[in-house]
């Protein structure tokens, strides 16, 4: 009777009634086509909201964060089947969210179960994913190796990771697109940088990684890349610098870049 | 996979930082970054909102109230109920700020979702009690007259959105308002307007491809 495919349009606009609503998320957990319609366009109507953008109240904003004061978050493996709990003209819409249960958010998610680390974990391995984009596939593989690898063996990572100010930032390895990830801790002075993606380099070379502020970068450390893994202890200067970038330089280090990066992100403000 | 590489992420992807700050560009930004919240920011923020950062949480609400609030009292039309609707979409995006996956899309396509959905699922719970000939008309004078000046009370950084959804032609328009601004159906739209159901899809459908077409899937961040 309808074409599922072509439902995806009032899908998104909210204009199918429940049981059609139904039915194509049905359709929708088998067919890579429509999901990937589906993101794109809600990235459409997104836009058409802010069309309508309208100033709330500033009453709203206290009203706001005084009930999220007030509401506990549920364990992030419930979370994940939750976004709609309360809808009532869809109540399986969460298929929708769940469609593609590979993706790197979803297994380190169902991973944290107890309280803030894990969920910070999975934090880092949310933002490694985002931050490689269109090579998703490789995204989630490096990703869950990140959160795992962070969670078996850096202890000064996991210590980091704990901080009630922690900040993650992800870039991309331009040489093999895959993912760094810098994290730190205003706190606790402290900021170590993240990669699966850093290969191994040939004799007389190494990696040095540099901050930067307004003139020139400033050597943050020296290292090899060897295996499959890459964690570096950086300077606290890290945490005020603007960004922090990666280059290759001949063994032993330079006092300034001779090469162009092959990594850089900026760094958070608080 | 194959089709992975067309989606908005990836063109998202490429206005990441690629060169350091030393090597700034022509318009003095560094490393290409805008200064205003991007989207990769408000990623950031929403992995800590998932953390249980209420800190977090106020830098999510002073980027995205304006967009929430604006689409819930357009779908609403009702202040007080647009006010309580909004506070639920926050709770709620709180509650599920765990399940964001940012491989799904941005983080104001995610909340809008949840803000489009709760507008509307109040309003046709309301309508349930109330006369639907009342709703009739109030769409009737939606759609002659109220509509450019109703959307005219958002700010500047809309003016692309609405200038692109004015210059679809009028009858993808008004299935548009009627469908996404006003909460209806398909159904019920195709029995206001009088015209057979799939018109109003084929409308619908063509409306939304020729916006995408317009206007990318790059919502920016800061409404
Ligand atoms: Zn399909």
């Amino acid at each position: 009777m309808n074409d599922p495919d072509a439902q995806v349009y009032p899908y998104v606009v909210a204009a199918l009634p429940p049981d059609e609503a139904a039915d194509f998320q049905t359709h929708l957990a088998e067919c890579a086509q429509c999901r990937a319609e589906v993101k794109e366009l809600r990235e459409v109507t997104a836009q058409l909201s802010q069309s309508v953008a309208t100033e709330p109240p500033p009453a709203l904003r206290d009203a706001v964060l005084a009930a999220i004061a007030r509401t506990p978050q549920p364990p992030l493996s419930n979370a994940q089947s939750r976004p709609d709990d309360v809808s009532t003209a869809s109540p399986r819409r969460d298929r929708e969210v769940t469609a593609e249960p590979t993706t790197a958010t979803v297994v380190s998610l169902h991973r944290s179960r107890s309280g803030r680390l894990p969920a910070l974990l999975a934090a880092a391995a949310v933002l490694a994913a985002l931050a490689l984009g269109g090579w998703a596939f490789q995204a989630r593989q490096e990703a869950q190796q990140t959160a795992q690898e962070v969670t078996a063996n850096t202890q000064r990572l996991t210590e980091l990771l704990s901080a009630s100010d922690v900040r993650v930032v992800s870039g991309q390895v331009t040489t093999t697109g895959g993912t760094g990830t810098v994290v730190m801790s205003p706190s606790r002075k402290r900021a170590v940088f993240v990669s699966t993606a850093l290969p191994e380099l040939p004799e007389g070379k190494i990696y040095e990684a540099w901050t930067t502020t307004d003139r020139e970068p400033v050597p943050a450390a020296i290292f090899s890349a060897g295996e499959a893994k890459t964690a570096v202890s950086l300077p606290a200067a890290v945490i005020d610098a603007q960004s922090v970038g990666v280059t290759v330089e001949p063994a032993g280090g330079s006092p300034a870049p001779t090469s162009k990066p092959i990594f850089t992100v900026r760094v958070p403000r608080a | 996979m194959a089709t992975m590489t067309t989606l908005p992420v990836r063109r998202y992807h490429q206005r990441l930082p690629w060169s350091l700050p030393w090597q700034r560009d022509a318009h003095g930004t560094v490393g290409g970054m805008r200064q205003h919240a991007t989207r990769h920011e408000l990623a950031e923020v929403m992995a800590r909102v998932a953390a249980g950062e209420q800190a977090a949480f106020a830098h999510f609400y002073d980027a995205t109230s304006r967009s929430v609030f604006g689409i819930v009292l357009r779908v609403l039309r009702d202040r007080a109920q647009a006010e309580e609707v909004t506070q639920e979409v926050y709770v709620e995006a709180w509650r599920a700020a765990g399940s964001f996956d940012p491989l799904l899309g941005s983080p104001s396509a995610w909340l809008n979702t949840i803000a489009h959905r709760r507008a509307v699922d109040r309003v046709r719970s309301a309508e349930r009690s109330v006369a639907r000939d009342q709703r009739h008309f109030e769409a009737a004078e939606t759609l002659h007259g109220a509509d450019t000046a109703d959307l005219v009370v958002a700010a500047d950084e809309g003016q692309r959105i609405r200038a692109a959804v004015e210059g679809l032609p009028e009858a993808q328009q008004t299935a548009l308002r009627l469908a996404y601004f006003e909460g209806r159906t398909y159904r019920e739209v195709a029995e206001f307007l009088e015209v057979p159901l799939g018109t109003v899809k084929t409308r619908i459908r063509d409306a939304l491809q020729r916006l995408k077409k317009q206007l990318g899937g790059q919502p920016d961040e800061r409404s």
